[in-house]
């Protein structure tokens, strides 16, 4: 195992009901600020192990070990706080709590995390380019909007690893784009960055891309940004 | 931030937090209204059954070998002991001043009447009078037999106490032994001594009052020579139903037990408490009465018990209902909190400070309701208010927080379970 490597699966198996192998002895190894995208078809496998490596879920077999923690061995209490430290989630649908302003849903992870730090929390907003949207609750916002106010929401408490489900696939060309340009934003910044797509021209972004099929690597290739 | 995420949780799901603080209101205000009557029920219902009559008896000291046949002491005055007139005002001073109802001082005496010269019983006695009351809050209190037998009823007119007027009310079985009608007049033969009184009216009592004449207390006095003096006293008390420690021997009593015993208002410690003040006095239970009393009360009292933990469950099963709805319609909501690292205690402090003040809520407002159907209850039943007691508020709102907690503990443990891989799939 390299020293480098923040997420490294090791025979990672997941198999539902004691019939349905979604994961078969799958290894990965994602180094420190590496972009890498995972894409294949429904079935192969990559929501399983996106929910696998977001400590949303446990694998049947094998072992995972994210930022030199072993999680698999952890409670599920401990998963969560684990998830609280390491780790910021992006979701297709956004995901965001109705009721609650743009900047209310950002303060809500600080305040699950640690403190509410109104300022911090508007400035993570800025950042992904929505500070004049602050008192807005999501019925106000458009998609893409959305989207970024998950992506801030998935960045206030500065996590090692942002992981992602489908981010653009909900939405337009045009806001797909301003989201793909935020995540190169934060590659640049050193964010280690992990997309589940389906989206091609996401694939061909990032430092590689990863392909499953029937819960397994194959061709996996090094992509250039 | 709870405070931000409950104002505007609740303001999204208001029609369902509506349907729960119902709910509560609907618990708390039967519990407050039925805390509200409990506290008052000793004495409510004591001065119901006060109107079976006296239920303690107040004799001269010593007074219990005489010869006393239907209730009419026939030793001589000379051997017979009394008790003054001039300290029945005192008995309205005692700890449990409150709880005495009313009571009619005696003094009777055996006269000839009639032209076959019958031997009858004349008693002289109060018929509602208002007697003042020193250094007491209430400066006077109303007093004789109308408030000890308020069965009691009377063809024609009542005597006035305050005119000392010779007037009689008959018996009814001696108006007719006599063929005496109100409006007549009837001779008193006492030793010789004759006064005459003017008939006012029939006394019916279903008793054996109805072979005696009542008259003033005063005119028997007079006619006795036994001024400022009384037989008997007979007294109305509300009181607490005797438990085993009320029967304890108050000889062996610690002092702190006696305190307790001397402090509740047991008919046992209300006739010592009279003894202490109407001097050479023996003040007796009428246990029958006062056994029954406080069983009455007993029953009551557990029937209301009964009545309000039917009211808690009923409450606690309607939040259960809104909450589980509620959390079914948040389930995404749990999903994402929890997907983002809420902590197990933070997703229960959400949710308990949502049911918290819906018990708040809900408790303030029942507790309003509560008030007005206590007195509700209080008109209908007992014909009377019902105090409001302040200690009911917070006794409401805490068992109010309590129907909530309890209704909402199984939603709130089937949202702890909620996957967020599953919820948030969309499944």
């Amino acid at each position: 195992m390299e020293k480098n490597n923040i997420i490294t699966t090791m025979n990672l198996s997941k198999c539902y009901n004691g019939k349905t192998l979604v994961l078969d002895n799958l290894n990965i190894a994602i180094k420190k600020g590496e972009w890498a995208n995972i894409m294949g078809p429904s079935g192969s496998g990559k929501t399983t192990l996106l929910n696998i490596l977001s400590c949303l879920d446990r694998p049947t077999d094998g072992s995972v070990i994210i930022n030199g923690t072993e999680v698999t061995r952890l409670s599920q209490d401990e998963m969560a706080a684990f998830r609280r430290e390491n780790i910021g989630l992006v979701f297709q649908q956004y995901h965001l709590i109705p009721y609650l302003t743009a900047l209310e849903n950002v303060m809500l992870a600080q305040h699950f995390h640690s403190m509410v730090d109104e300022k911090e929390a508007k400035d993570t907003l800025e950042l992904v380019g929505l500070g004049h949207r602050l008192d807005h609750i999501p019925a106000h916002l458009s998609g893409g909007e959305q989207q970024r106010v998950s992506i801030a929401r998935a960045l206030i408490n500065q996590p090692a690893i942002i992981l992602a489900d489908e981010p653009t696939g909900n939405l337009d060309r045009a806001n797909g784009k301003i989201i793909l340009d935020l995540f190169k934003k934060l590659h640049k910044k050193g964010h280690t960055i992990v997309i589940v797509t389906h989206d091609p021209e996401i694939g061909t972004m990032g430092d590689r891309l990863i392909r499953l099929m029937d819960g397994r690597t194959v061709n996996e290739k090094v992509t250039a940004l | 931030m709870y405070g931000r995420i409950l104002r505007k949780s609740i303001k999204v799901r208001r029609k369902r937090i509506i349907l729960a603080v119902i709910a509560v209101i609907m618990g708390a205000s039967l519990i407050s209204a039925l805390t509200g009557v409990y506290l008052n029920i000793e004495e409510k219902v004591g001065k119901e059954l006060s109107s079976y009559g006296a239920n303690i008896i107040v004799k001269p000291k010593g007074d219990d070998i005489s010869l006393e046949i239907g209730g009419v002491n026939y030793s001589s005055n000379q051997q017979q002991n009394f008790l003054k007139e001039d300290e029945l005002y005192k008995i309205k001073k005692i700890f449990w001043k409150y709880n005495i109802l009313g009571f009619s001082p005696y003094l009777s005496t055996v006269v000839k009447v009639g032209p076959e010269n019958e031997s009858v019983v004349l008693t002289g006695t109060w018929f509602d009078k208002e007697i003042d009351i020193p250094d007491e809050a209430f400066k006077s209190a109303r007093v004789g037999v109308k408030t000890i037998a308020p069965w009691w009823t009377v063809d024609g007119e009542w005597i006035n106490d305050e005119e000392n007027k010779p007037e009689a009310i008959l018996g009814s079985a001696v108006a007719k032994q006599l063929e005496n009608r109100a409006g007549d007049t009837v001779s008193i033969n006492y030793n010789g001594k004759m006064i005459e009184l003017k008939v006012v009216g029939i006394l019916h009592t279903g008793g054996e009052e109805e072979n005696q004449i009542f008259t003033n207390l005063a005119t028997v006095q007079g006619l006795t020579g036994l001024q400022g003096k009384v037989s008997e006293i007979k007294v109305s008390a509300a009181i607490t139903p005797e438990d085993d420690f009320a029967k304890k021997d108050i000889t062996q009593m610690t002092k702190e037990e006696y305190i307790r015993w001397y402090c509740t208002p047991y008919i046992s410690s209300i006739a010592l408490q009279i003894e202490e003040v109407i001097t050479d006095s023996d003040a007796l239970p009428i246990e029958q009465i006062a056994s029954a009393q406080g069983n009455f009360i007993k029953k009551i009292k557990l029937m209301m018990m009964l009545i309000t933990l039917v009211a808690v469950a009923a409450s606690a099963l309607g939040v259960m209902t809104a909450m589980t709805t509620s959390i079914l319609e948040r389930r995404k909501e749990i999903g994402v909190i929890k997907a983002i690292g809420a902590r197990t205690n933070q997703i229960i402090a959400l949710f308990m400070a949502e049911v918290a003040a819906i018990g708040v809520i809900g408790g303030i407002i029942g507790y309003g309701l509560g008030i007005g159907l206590a007195q509700v209850i209080g008109n209908a039943v007992f014909n009377s208010t019902v105090a409001i007691n302040v200690i009911v508020l917070p006794v409401t709102i805490i068992i109010a927080i309590g129907i909530t907690m309890i209704g909402s503990m199984i939603p709130i443990r089937n949202a702890l379970k909620i996957d967020p891989v599953i919820v948030l799939r969309g499944e």
